[in-house]
C-alpha cells in the first residue's frame, strides 16, 4: 500500500514538475540568435630574393647579391625558419695570402694533391644594418681565411635572424636536373619576431661569396645548388616554453626561444 | 496533489555544448613551406692563343702574316698579358713586328709604304712596344705585353701583331726559327675580397689584379 502510494505521490510529482517546467516556460522564454563566424586561419608564406640572379658563373672570390626574405601570405601571425644549403666539394682551399690551407692529416712532405680537403665553397654574408653591427658568424673561420657563414642578427631590440644548427649531408631538398651530387651542409636559421599578415622578414643575409680555391681542383663550369627553404608555422597558441618573451615588437624572442620552437618544426618535418 | 519532501523527480536538463575535438601533439598546428633552389656556376678562367700564321718561304727580306690575339674561351671575364719570345736571340734583331693592314685579304710586301714596321726587339730604341696597338701596353719590368681592357667570355682581345718582317743582313744569316707566343690570364675578381678590377671606373684595375696575382 505505501509502495503504491509513493508511486501516485512520484508520478503527481513528476507530472507538476511538467506543468511547472511549462508554465515556466510560458513567461520567461525569449530568444536571440547571434551568428559565431569563425574563420580558419591560414599559414602561407613566399620566399624571395629580390637582387638574386640564377645561373651566375662566379670567379673565385667573386661576390653576387642574394638576400632571402620571407614574407608571410597568411592571415594570422607567423614565425619564420630557414634552411640554407651550401655545397661541400673536394678542392684545395686558400689562406688570403694565397697558400694552400692544409687539411688536418696532411702528410710530412705533401704533394699537391695532398691538399685537397672536402669543403663549403661558398660563404653567405650579411651585411649587418649600418655598420655592421647586427651580423652574426655561425662558424669559427680558420684564422687568416674570409670564410663566414653569417646572418642579419636579431637581438633584444632588434627584429634578425638567429642561427639555430649545422648538419651535414641532410638530404630534405629535391636536386634540380644536371646539380652535381655531393655533400653539403645545412644551416638553420630562425627569427626572432612573429610577423604579421603582409609583413617580411629582414633578408636572412645578402650576399654569396665563392670561397678561394685552386681552380683545377673543380672543373669550370661545375653547376651547384644553393638550396634554400623556408618553412613557417603559427605564432599563436604554440604549446612552447619561450621565457618572457613574446615575440612582439619590444619583445623579441631569444636565442633558446627561437630554438625551442624550431623543435615543433623539425617534428613535423620528420613527422 | 501535493508536493512531498521525499525525493522529487529530477529534471535532466540536456544542454548543447561544443565538441572540442583533440587532436595529438604538435600536429594541430598550421605550418607551410616554400624553397628557392639557386643554381650557380663555378666559372673557368681559360683562354687560346687565336693566331693566323702563313708559313712563309725565307729569303733575305720578307714579309709574313702572323696575326695574334687571345680568345677568352673560359665562362668568366678576365685579364690576358702575352709574352713575344724568339727561339734565337740574332734571329729577333732582324725582326720587326707591325699592327697595320690585319684585314683577311690584305697583303704586304716588304716595300709597302702604307704599313709601318717596329723592331721587335723591345730594347730598341723604336721598339715596336713603343708603338703598340690600342689596348696594348708593355711592361719593361717583366717583359709582358698587357691587354689593359677585361675581356669578357666569349670575347677576344684586339691583334697585338699581324705581320713580320724579315730583314736578315746577309743571306748566310737566314735561318729556320720561331716566334713563341705565350699568354696567361687572370680573373677580374679579386679572390679574397671580392672586388672587380673590371670596374670601368678603376684606373688601371688590370694592374692590380696582376699584381694581386704574382705577390
Amino acid at each position: 500500500m505505501e509502495r503504491a502510494n509513493i508511486k501516485r505521490v512520484a508520478l503527481i510529482a513528476s507530472a507538476a514538475a511538467l506543468v511547472l517546467i511549462g508554465s515556466t516556460a510560458a513567461f520567461l522564454t525569449s530568444s536571440d540568435k547571434g551568428d559565431n563566424r569563425f574563420t580558419v586561419g591560414k599559414v602561407d608564406l613566399t620566399l624571395d630574393e629580390s637582387s638574386y640572379t640564377d645561373g651566375q658563373k662566379l670567379s673565385a672570390g667573386q661576390i653576387i647579391d642574394k638576400n632571402p626574405t620571407v614574407s608571410n601570405k597568411g592571415n594570422v601571425r607567423e614565425l619564420f625558419f630557414v634552411e640554407v644549403t651550401v655545397p661541400c666539394m673536394e678542392a684545395t682551399f686558400l689562406y688570403n695570402d694565397g697558400t694552400r690551407i692544409p687539411p688536418a692529416n696532411i702528410p710530412t712532405d705533401p704533394a699537391a694533391a695532398d691538399y685537397r680537403q672536402l669543403g663549403e665553397i661558398y660563404n653567405l654574408l650579411a651585411d649587418g644594418g649600418t655598420g655592421g653591427t647586427y651580423k652574426k658568424n655561425a662558424i669559427s673561420a680558420p684564422s687568416n681565411t674570409n670564410w663566414e657563414i653569417s646572418c642579419n642578427s636579431g637581438t633584444s631590440d632588434q627584429e634578425g635572424w638567429h642561427f639555430i644548427t649545422k648538419s651535414e649531408n641532410q638530404k630534405s631538398y629535391d636536386k634540380v636536373p644536371g646539380f652535381r651530387n655531393g655533400k653539403y651542409s645545412t644551416y638553420v636559421f630562425g627569427y626572432n619576431a612573429w610577423v604579421e599578415p603582409g609583413g617580411r622578414t629582414v633578408p636572412v643575409f645578402d650576399k654569396l661569396q665563392l670561397r678561394s680555391i685552386v681552380d683545377a681542383d673543380i672543373p669550370g663550369g661545375t653547376l651547384t645548388q644553393v638550396q634554400v627553404n623556408a618553412y613557417s608555422i603559427q605564432a599563436d597558441a604554440l604549446n612552447v616554453q619561450t621565457g618572457d618573451r613574446n615575440g612582439s615588437q619590444g619583445s623579441y624572442y631569444t636565442d633558446a626561444d627561437v630554438r625551442e620552437i624550431y623543435k615543433i618544426i623539425e617534428n613535423k618535418k620528420n613527422g | 496533489m501535493e508536493m512531498t519532501n521525499r525525493k522529487k523527480g529530477v529534471i535532466a536538463a540536456v544542454s548543447a555544448g561544443v565538441l572540442i575535438a583533440v587532436t595529438g601533439g604538435v600536429f594541430a598546428y598550421f605550418a607551410a613551406k616554400d624553397g628557392k633552389a639557386n643554381l650557380v656556376r663555378v666559372g673557368e678562367d681559360t683562354i687560346s692563343v687565336d693566331e693566323s700564321f702563313d708559313q712563309p718561304e725565307q729569303t733575305q727580306n720578307f714579309a709574313y702574316r702572323k696575326l695574334v690575339k687571345i680568345d677568352n674561351t673560359g665562362s668568366v671575364p678576365c685579364f690576358v698579358r702575352v709574352r713575344l719570345e724568339f727561339s734565337d736571340s740574332a734571329v729577333q734583331s732582324a725582326a720587326s713586328f707591325s699592327s697595320d693592314k690585319q684585314g683577311a685579304d690584305d697583303s704586304v710586301t716588304v716595300d709597302d709604304d702604307d704599313i709601318d714596321f717596329y723592331p721587335a726587339d723591345p730594347a730598341d730604341d723604336n721598339a715596336y712596344a713603343k708603338h703598340l696597338p690600342e689596348g696594348w701596353e708593355y711592361s719593361t719590368d717583366d717583359g709582358y705585353y698587357y691587354y689593359t681592357a677585361p675581356v669578357a667570355a666569349g670575347e677576344s682581345t684586339s691583334a697585338l701583331i699581324s705581320w713580320v718582317k724579315m730583314a736578315y743582313e746577309d743571306v748566310t744569316a737566314i735561318q729556320a726559327h720561331d716566334i713563341y707566343v705565350y699568354a696567361e690570364s687572370v680573373q677580374t675578381v679579386d679572390p679574397d675580397t671580392g672586388e672587380d678590377y673590371a670596374d670601368p671606373e678603376l684606373t688601371d684595375g688590370y694592374k692590380t689584379a696582376w699584381r694581386n696575382f704574382t705577390t
